[in-house]
């Protein structure tokens, strides 16, 4: 029984993860409309960093890293999430500068796997293709428990960290932030045209996504205890953003469905397939893969939106302009005075 | 015509001086000097290939020039970006109509409008009395100004699917949202129904008695000729001629310009044989 309980806090854990991970692509590639196709380099940066932070200091008899601070918790997420912004910073002077479409996303590609060779064969920096172990779990001591309660202690973190990522998201959504963001998406010269500075709204939502990349990272190399190059790469970085094509782009409950339908149904139902004649579990990871890619092909050719599209925007005022009713119920404001402004106008706002 | 309500001696709302503009070997914009003054309508014509567009994009900003001054305004705006020109009140429309497609018209009027509170991350997430307060304000003039242009019903679908000529009307009301102080109009005409032109012509002409200065570019003589004064004729990426359109009628250097004839005969050894017959039909067009 326990077992299974531990399993199933697994997949929460995963899903939960994915979400952030989703709601920060489905904001630079949904919203923003940066093709960016290389989100698992912030991912994996984020991971290394808050692993070196909690870590400590290298032993290179066993592993040799940078930093290793040991910093207590939950500092090294906080640091991880950053330091995946500020590597959004530095690639997004690469990325965002005259890049557009299909040649954003090679270059992304290109930069990632470069970073990844570099990270592989430098093993000073976060100990080479061998990767980090031993990364201490948050409050471990602290909290004391036995691995089932824990575990479900760890996923309610990580639970935290998505529904704040959402709560996020939703505001920047409905705001005149994320109207902008999409205008971006859809015409960058018209947004430039009418006022907005692209290059900074892209770069900021680079980095903001870059932080949730990071600090996903965080939480998965906390929970795993271990990283490698190897671990975190193409096919992983494949998965969020299957994930946010088939439930919804642009959509923050389609960014969450997409982590349940993706990664927690397609990548670990799979493992249950029972290994009978030729089918061995090597098969069922390769079907696993080939779902996956048979899925997002389906919904790109027959349902490009995802299960859940792009709502559309509906202002309540306007619509009940049009629908002939009193525009601002309760208040004594004519059309007029709303255009052109009055004290009225503050008095009555302030007053709600 | 407008000439009569606008003070002569206003200094100019945009002054371009000697601006070059090249692609590779192809000289599009050469030595382009122009003004433009305030609660006129200044006409930009000449044949296709004359460099007009690039002029514009030139004054919007959306291209560096290779050489020239634009002020605008009191201010030099020649190194500016577009989006800083575009928040000084300097505002265009495309020549292919641009509008964001995934986005409902009413959304594409709120880009139009310049207001950008709520824009920043710390605004958008902790500011939200006053960013909707200037969105209502934006909201009911959007209303307003797609009522005046027959847009109100299409408000809450994507743009994407409006026709061409709505995609016109919407391209222009969005500007207007911008309230800008010179607006720049590539050709606003192109590719809609006779009636639905004379009905854009009308809403400019309106805008222009409102006060609104413009700069327009337009083929159609006649339309030109009702709107637009002074008129700047361009061929070869340089200004020919100014002038009310009268005068540049009499001026045979610019007829013969304007129906580019002598160009397109220079321009292709192949045409020079057949060039002028085949053309008679389309003279007119």
């Amino acid at each position: 029984m326990n077992h299974y309980l531990y399993y199933i806090l697994t997949l929460g854990l995963y899903f939960f993860v994915y979400c952030l991970l989703g709601l920060g692509y489905n904001l630079q590639y949904g919203l923003a409309g940066i093709h960016n196709v290389a989100n698992y380099i912030f991912v994996a940066f984020g991971a290394y960093i808050t692993a070196v932070t909690s870590l400590g200091p290298s032993n290179s008899l066993v592993q040799s890293y940078i930093l290793g601070t040991n910093i207590a918790w939950p500092l090294p997420l906080l640091v991880g999430a950053a330091s995946g912004a500020f590597m959004s910073l530095l690639l997004g002077f690469i990325f965002l500068w005259k890049l557009k479409y299909q040649y954003q996303a090679i270059v992304t590609l290109v930069i990632a796997q470069v970073a990844l060779l570099l990270i592989g064969n430098s093993t000073g920096l976060f100990n080479g293709f061998n990767g980090l172990a031993g990364v201490p779990q948050p409050l471990e001591s602290v909290v004391n428990l036995a691995p089932v309660p824990y575990e479900a202690f760890f996923v309610g973190i990580s639970a935290i960290c998505a529904l704040l990522g959402f709560a996020f998201m939703r505001r920047v959504v409905r705001s005149p932030l994320g109207r902008v963001l999409r205008s971006i998406r859809e015409d960058e010269s018209v947004a430039s045209g009418f006022g907005r500075n692209v290059f900074r709204q892209q770069m900021l939502a680079f980095m903001v996504a870059g932080a949730m990349a990071g600090l996903g990272g965080g939480l998965l190399v906390e929970y795993l205890g271990s990283w490698t190059p190897g671990g975190w790469s193409t096919a992983e970085g494949f998965v969020v953003i299957a994930a946010l094509i088939i439930g919804g782009t642009a959509n923050n409950v389609g960014a969450a469905l997409g982590a349940f339908i993706v990664p927690v149904l397609i990548y670990e139902l799979t493992a249950f397939i029972p290994s009978f004649g030729p089918i061995n579990s090597q098969t069922i990871d390769a079907f696993r893969w080939i779902a996956m890619g048979l899925m997002v092909l389906l919904f790109l050719w027959f349902r490009p939106q995802g299960v859940l599209p792009e709502p559309r925007r509906h202002f309540r005022l306007v619509d009940r302009i049009l629908s002939g009713q009193d525009p601002m119920p309760g208040k004594e404001l004519s059309l007029s005075e709303a255009v052109h402004g009055s004290d009225v106008v503050s008095d009555a706002k302030d007053a709600t | 015509m407008s000439s009569d309500l606008v003070d002569l001696s206003a200094a100019p709302l945009i002054q371009a001086a000697g601006l070059s503009k090249s692609f590779g070997g192809i000289h599009a914009v050469q030595n382009c000097s122009l003004e433009a003054y305030p609660g006129r309508i200044t006409g930009l014509i000449g044949p296709n290939g004359a460099g007009k567009s690039t002029l514009l994009a030139l004054l919007a900003g959306a291209l560096r020039p290779d050489s020239g001054k634009v002020l605008f305004d009191g201010h030099d705006v020649t190194r500016m970006h577009d989006w800083q020109r575009a928040r000084l009140g300097l505002v265009r429309t495309f020549q292919v109509s641009r509008p964001l497609g995934h986005m409902t018209v009413l959304e594409n009027m709120l880009i139009g409008a310049m207001d950008m509170s709520g824009e920043t991350y710390v605004k958008a997430l902790l500011n939200r009395k006053q960013w909707k307060e200037n969105e209502e304000r934006d909201l009911i003039r959007a209303v307003e100004l797609l009522e005046r242009f027959n847009l109100l019903p299409l408000t809450n679908d994507y743009a994407e699917i409006l026709s061409g000529g709505q995609m016109r009307l919407l391209e222009l009301a969005r500007a207007l949202m911008a309230k800008p102080k010179l607006l720049l109009l590539d050709e606003p005409f192109a590719g809609v129904n006779p009636t639905l032109a004379q009905e854009l012509a009308d809403h400019v002409e309106q805008l222009n008695r409102e006060g609104q200065s413009m700069i327009l570019i337009e083929h159609e003589l006649n339309l030109v000729g009702r709107l637009c004064d002074p008129v700047i004729v361009m061929t070869n990426g340089s200004v020919l001629a100014s002038g009310s359109i009268d005068e540049l009628g009499k001026n045979a250097e610019v007829v013969d310009a304007y129906l580019g004839r002598t160009e397109r005969v220079d321009a292709s050894p192949l045409a020079a044989t057949s060039a002028p017959e085949m053309e008679a039909p389309h003279g007119n067009a």
